[in-house]
């Protein structure tokens, strides 16, 4: 096992910054969210996003799911190592399950909730890009 | 697996649940949040001192709209409340009260209350 000080800052890193990241898209490029209209905050850059490219409009829309995504897998295999002790394939189904049944039940919870194709590629690939970021724990 | 692992593995189940919960959630903006909504587009694409409207439902009466400005000098706010009036009846945002509020300062003031007709 690592350092505790090294175990610390790859939480940091992989956990808790990828959470900061997406919840700074989520409330201050997103338009139109419950969190902000609730507080009546509203920022220019949510009104822009309509015109903005495809891929910034990608990080507006999908960058927030992405990271929480990547966020949740990376906590799942910490803890995996730290206490729970399963084999990472069985954690990486673990995790995929629950990502892609977190996006598939949104199909049956319209309005309040919306399910896209992408929105379901974005968590595979967080999940995917975590395991692959954080393999050398 | 030992108690204190499944309460921290549940934990984070629920931390997580909670955030993913709170973020996906969408709030469908129809009628009177699509009126807004266009009054909103409207003003933004003519003054560039305006920031943004909103309802004031929290500490006023649902008849009242908060429109965000920012102070400019040689701006006439009753003339702009009333040119605010003109587009939100455009919009089917008839009677309303207008408070036309400084968005610079904290709280923001209010420069200008007006009824529509």
């Amino acid at each position: 096992m690592k350092s505790g000080k090294s175990l610390f800052f790859k939480i940091l890193l992989h956990v808790f910054l990828p959470l900061l990241v997406g919840f700074f898209i989520y409330i201050f490029y997103r338009p139109n969210v419950w969190i902000t209209r609730f507080l009546n905050w509203k920022f220019n850059e949510q009104l822009k996003a309509e015109s903005y490219s495809i891929i910034t409009r990608w990080i507006i829309y999908s960058g927030p799911d992405f990271c929480w995504a990547y966020s949740f897998t990376s906590a799942i295999f910490i803890l995996n190592h730290l206490y729970i002790r399963m084999s990472q394939r069985f954690m990486f189904a673990f995790v995929l399950v629950i990502l892609m049944v977190s996006e598939i039940i949104q199909l049956f919870l319209k309005p309040y909730f919306t399910f896209s194709m992408s929105d379901l590629i974005t968590v595979i690939a967080g999940c995917i890009f975590s395991i692959m970021s954080i393999k050398n724990l | 697996m030992k108690l204190k692992t499944s309460l921290i593995l549940s934990l984070t189940l629920l931390f997580y649940s909670i955030i993913y919960l709170a973020t996906s959630k969408v709030v469908p903006c129809e009628v009177d949040c699509a009126k807004t909504y266009g009054l909103d587009t409207t003003l933004r694409n003519k003054y560039n001192y305006f920031y943004g409207v909103f309802r004031c439902a929290r500490t006023y009466s649902t008849d009242t709209l908060c429109i965000y400005v920012k102070d400019t000098t040689g701006i006439n706010w009753d003339l702009f409340s009333d040119t605010v009036c003109m587009y939100a009846k455009s919009v089917g945002l008839s009677r309303q009260t207008l408070l036309i509020m400084n968005n610079g300062v904290l709280p923001p003031d209010t420069l200008a209350r007006k009824q529509c007709p």
